[in-house]
């Protein structure tokens, strides 16, 4: 069956335009981000704020947003919470495993 | 890193032939916009209501609750923007921009609108989020001040109206993917921004306020400590459609143990150019006291203040109330924030009772900013008089005649004449709609205009 042709193909055809590479390299850095948080987690891991930015290297600040991102589209759920007020975090779906 | 596709885009705009006609056009979708077409719809008056963003509701519907009855405030607005939606008389226009006044007598104003592309078909999307659900592009998230991200593909809200979906163009990086995955086939990024002239009797301004930007206060580290935030922000991690169920400072998710409160950030403060009061940052921010103490029960609460305006009905009761769950007051200006290496915050205060220096270590510090006006766009739009506005913007109503502005036919409600609270804000509405209904009765009689022209598009 032919491919239906997507409007997006007839914008960019019809204006000449391709997204500026500062916008593909931003998304792409994004999702490395957000890859090292979920990897972080596979396995049924339950962490906290803290804990996901030691293991993977990135400021405490970005993990958290993006847990919180992450959290709004239901990818990950909040576990129990530590006696220093941190909650930690697991992928929706995985068990302690 | 946004593209200027949009502006590409809206160079393509394309005038639609004809005129529309409407008894009255009301500029802003927020609680004061909602409650004048209302009002006017209710009367049998036919209006359209245009609003920039993509659904209406203004800031009211991203608040939590409102003071000092600690009514939900989403339960207050979302009603009403249902009703405006589905009433008969009124024509609603979302993601739409006022781009020209033409003041052509009385009672007779030809009115230039932009419809800017969703590219979505608002006839086909159900709001099933399928499309911002494979977005792969992620940004701070404007409805919830940035807090966390949204896709650029997206629903502004679970409920927003309408709830239909809208393309960040310039934030695209056509991948297809929303448009591969939609059900309903109702990604269209053919659809171009379309000009429509439209003909009404009368005006209702109800463009609100913007917040003080905070960054604009350099000395209190705004954009720069993590853990300052903003009561707009604030109120947003307090609200039934918060990032998250619980509140969590922003460098690491901690719950917050101490929690201080700056007020009067960016009003009554002629270093920045606006000396007034904004009549609300003292009531919202003990309300969020309370409300922090009935999320963190063993929280502190600290307000920092100049003095505390509880001016309105059963405002002094409220503030006695929070000094009874133990909020702290502290009488003393805060001179500077600093951000400690552990996350947290120390404020150097004034301490005006004691009359010395002192400082306080928090955990987060919400900064109560003040409110400014939003007018500029609309002002700007007008031609053949000029929109009379008041030394810091706001538009300037007669004392005599609330809500009637300078120019015959345009009246203005809410927050863009002053600053004001929720409450004064409907009442406003509701008298602006009155007039509003008055002066077009009284062309009909003049003039014979007929009141009950129908519109002859949009609906």
């Amino acid at each position: 069956m032919p491919r239906r042709e997507l409007t997006m193909d007839r914008l960019k055809r019809e204006l000449g335009v391709q997204p500026p590479k500062e916008l593909t390299d931003y998304v792409k850095e994004l999702t490395a981000v957000r890859n090292k948080v979920i990897n972080c987690l596979r396995g049924g891991g339950e962490l906290t704020v803290k804990e996901i930015s030691v293991k993977t290297g990135l400021p405490e600040s970005v993990v958290f947003w993006h847990l919180m991102t992450m959290f709004k589209y239901g990818l990950i759920e909040a576990a129990e919470k530590t006696d220093d007020g941190y909650y930690r975090y697991r992928l929706r779906g995985e068990t302690h495993g | 890193m946004r593209s200027n596709m949009s502006r590409r885009i809206l160079e393509k705009a394309e005038p639609t032939p004809g005129l529309l006609n409407y008894d009255a056009v009301v500029i802003g979708g927020g609680i004061a916009g909602m409650e004048a077409s209302l009002d006017l719809a209710e009367m049998g008056f036919k209006v359209l209501l245009v609003e920039r963003e993509p659904t209406i509701g203004g800031k009211m519907f991203l608040l939590s609750k409102v003071f000092p009855t600690l009514d939900c405030a989403s339960c207050i607005s979302t009603p009403k923007m249902a009703a405006v939606a589905h009433h008969p008389n009124i024509v609603l226009w979302t993601y739409s921009e006022i781009t020209r006044i033409d003041i052509k007598g009385k009672g007779d104003f030809e009115i230039t609108i932009l419809r800017k592309p969703r590219f979505v078909n608002e006839e086909l999307c159900t709001g099933c989020s399928t499309c911002e659900e494979v977005c792969p592009v992620v940004l701070p998230k404007e409805y919830d001040y940035g807090l966390r991200g949204r896709k650029a593909a997206y629903i502004p809200f679970d409920t927003a109206v309408p709830k239909k979906a809208v393309i960040d163009i310039d934030n695209c990086i056509f991948c297809g993917q929303c448009e591969r995955a939609c059900p309903a086939g109702a990604i269209d990024f053919m659809q171009r921004p379309r000009i429509y002239r439209v003909k009404a009797h009368a005006i209702i301004i109800t463009t609100g306020y913007r917040l003080f930007p905070a960054e604009r206060k350099e000395q209190y580290g705004y954009g720069k400590i993590p853990n300052v935030i903003t009561a707009m922000q604030m109120e947003r991690l307090l609200s039934p459609t918060r990032p998250f169920n619980s509140v969590l400072r922003p460098s690491d998710g901690k719950e917050p143990n101490s929690i201080g409160y700056v007020l009067c950030v960016g009003s009554r403060d002629r270093t920045v150019g606006n000396p007034r009061c904004s009549q609300v940052c003292c009531m919202y921010s003990i309300k969020q006291a309370q409300l922090i103490l009935g999320a963190l029960p063993l929280a502190d609460v600290t307000i920092y203040y100049m003095d505390i305006r509880a001016y309105g009905k059963g405002f002094e009761e409220f503030y006695q109330k929070a000094k009874a769950m133990g909020v702290k007051f502290v009488r003393g200006r805060v001179a500077k924030i600093e951000g400690l290496p552990n996350g947290n915050v120390r404020l150097i205060y004034e301490d005006i009772d004691e009359g010395r220096v002192k400082s306080a270590e928090h955990d987060l510090v919400v900064l109560s900013v003040g409110l400014l006006p939003s007018n500029d766009d609309i002002i700007s739009t007008i031609h053949g008089e000029k929109l009379a506005v008041d030394e810091l913007g706001f538009i300037r109503v007669d004392p005599s005649t609330p809500t009637q502005t300078n120019i015959e036919g345009i009246f203005a409600a809410g927050c863009a004449t002053g600053p004001k609270d929720i409450p004064d804000t409907i009442l406003e509405a509701a008298s602006a709609a009155a007039r509003c209904a008055a002066y077009l009765k009284s062309l009909r009689q003049e003039k014979a205009v007929p009141v009950e022209a129908v519109a002859n598009g949009g609906r």
